[in-house]
């Protein structure tokens, strides 16, 4: 490794600490500007992000650093990356969402969009954990919006 | 006594943050958002209600399915230092507020311009056809831009009375020549690269045109305005008029449209628009509906035949929009920008009040805006 190669901490959530290559670490626009405002001492604090899923974004940002990787090879990682439980999911839509990393962002959410894709909403709160937060009445109602009809 | 657990609501979806929820329903089409997702919980359907999230919705559709400019987009110029230079701006989503001041509006800069054009610093909406920004300035210029290749140009002054204006290579304007006993509204035309001058045509006698600023809409080789219009004696009837104007004969014909595509309860008015749709002329008539509704109709037009017949017109859709009709008066001034069969984008322009609202239905949305 060449001498220039720089190296930042980051600190999660809950303590703990993940030493990684400046390179890579600016992937994240959020981490470029503080690395470019020049306000990293030494330790970059993520207080969004909790050490489980920065593991995961690491292997994803490695992964796409990697040099002389193939498309493909890209595309089956990114295949597997996604599939995991929503709430990891969501984790990693968040994080990607605070680090400002518009690949990853679009990849996470489309993901979503894809498993939303022909679902009913019972079947959507099923799969999200979502709990259906309307009384009977406005449910109603909401049903009865749909005589915006289109004749 | 305690309060028992169970009995307690409990979001479980707090997990998902509501940033999240925005990305990811930004990302989905607008008729599973309004058949489906709302319909997931509170959380949801106040997401897709809100008029910032509709507005951005809308706008990263445009931006997808076209590459040309977006109407939605050229809506506001500005002068800024005095007289000299003009600011192009994209208007983004504004909050509701009434009187809401220019200079606290969110704009996406575009570009600026150095030319004399305007007396006093002011906003004016500007008219896009086909891509192209178009204005008019205080000295009876009309200028014209293409935002892609940042071309400009100006055309020569003429005294302005009536102006309406349309482009495709040719600038339309309907002049009025007014005497005390008559009206002669003669046609001018100015082609780019070719004219120097306004060329005249020949007078449409005996009518006077009343403008709101309508756009015109082309279709097939023919302009098309819809304005309301009177006539001789006493100037006292007003009819509202679909005047044609073939660009390549150079000719005005003036019709009107049958009575049931334009009449309102009430005898209301400036109630139909027309635009274009797919390279079909089309007709968008807005009325009150029962409970505080809105009924939008849209009928295209066979423009082989003739068009103020019934017959000539086909109504495509109608969407009918609940608890709209609070906010909005169907007679202030509006604009359909898009008609697609995705979507309908509507804008509508008040004098101190701004509503964004925006529905969507079997991939039919409504997008309106209230410029000041």
């Amino acid at each position: 490794m060449s001498s220039s190669t720089k190296f930042l901490t980051l600190k999660t959530c809950d303590d703990k600490k993940f030493v990684l290559d400046e390179a890579i670490a600016v992937r994240s626009q959020t981490i470029k500007n503080m690395v470019e405002d020049d306000c990293v001492s030494n330790v970059i604090p993520l207080p969004n992000v909790d050490s489980k899923t920065m593991t995961k974004v690491i292997e994803y940002w490695k992964k796409h650093s990697e040099e002389g990787i193939s498309k493909d090879m890209l595309m089956d990682f990114d295949k597997a990356f996604v599939k995991v439980h929503h709430s990891i999911l969501h984790a990693l839509i968040l994080a990607a969402n605070f680090l400002n990393d518009k690949e990853m962002l679009d990849m996470m959410c489309q993901e979503v969009v894809d498993r939303i894709k022909g679902k009913t909403p019972e079947e959507i709160r099923k799969e999200f954990d979502i709990k259906n937060d309307f009384t009977p009445e406005e449910e109603e109602e909401i049903r009865k919006e749909n005589a915006w009809a289109f004749e | 006594m305690q309060v028992s657990k169970t009995t307690k609501k409990q979001h479980v979806n707090i997990s998902i943050p509501k940033e999240v929820v925005v990305e990811i329903l930004q990302r989905v089409p607008c008729k599973d958002l309004f058949e489906t997702l709302k319909k997931v919980c509170m959380q949801w359907c106040s997401i897709i209600y809100s008029g910032s999230f509709a507005y951005s919705h809308v706008e990263c559709r445009i931006l997808k399915s076209s590459s040309s400019f977006s109407q939605l987009e050229a809506v506001v110029i500005v002068s800024i230092d005095g007289t000299r230079s003009v600011t192009v701006s994209a208007l983004e989503w504004h909050n509701s507020f009434p009187n809401y001041p220019y200079e606290n509006w969110e704009t996406k800069y575009m570009y600026t311009l150095d030319i004399d054009v305007l007396d006093f610093p002011q906003v004016i909406t500007v008219n896009s056809v086909n891509g192209f920004v178009c204005f008019w300035s205080c000295n009876a210029r009309l200028h014209v831009f293409n935002p892609l290749t940042e071309e400009y140009f100006t055309t020569p002054p003429y005294t302005y009375e009536n102006r309406f204006l349309s482009y495709e290579y040719n600038v339309v304007v309907l002049h009025a020549d007014e005497g005390l006993e008559s009206v002669e509204i003669k046609p001018l035309v100015f082609t780019v690269g070719t004219d120097r001058s306004w060329r005249s045509l020949k007078a449409i006698p005996d009518r006077k045109f009343y403008t709101r600023h309508e756009k015109g809409v082309h279709v097939k080789g023919v302009l098309y305005w819809y304005m309301d219009s009177c006539t001789l004696p006493r100037w006292s009837k007003i009819i509202t008029s679909l005047i044609c104007f073939n660009v390549y004969k150079e000719e005005v014909v003036t019709t009107m449209v049958p009575a049931e595509l334009d009449s309102l309860e009430g005898g209301g008015r400036y109630v139909s628009r027309i635009a274009e749709k797919g390279g079909n002329l089309c007709l968008v008539n807005i009325s009150y509906g029962p409970i505080c509704s809105l009924l939008i109709k849209v009928y295209i037009a066979d423009t082989s035949t003739d068009l103020s017949s019934f017959n000539s017109w086909k109504n495509e859709f109608n969407v009918t929009v609940p608890n709209m009709a609070y906010n909005i008066n169907i007679k202030n001034l509006w604009f359909v920008s898009i008609v697609t069969d995705d979507m309908l984008v509507i804008q509508i322009m008040g004098e101190c009040t701004e509503i964004c609202w925006s529905f969507e239905h079997f991939n039919i949305c409504l997008l309106l805006i209230c410029l000041i």
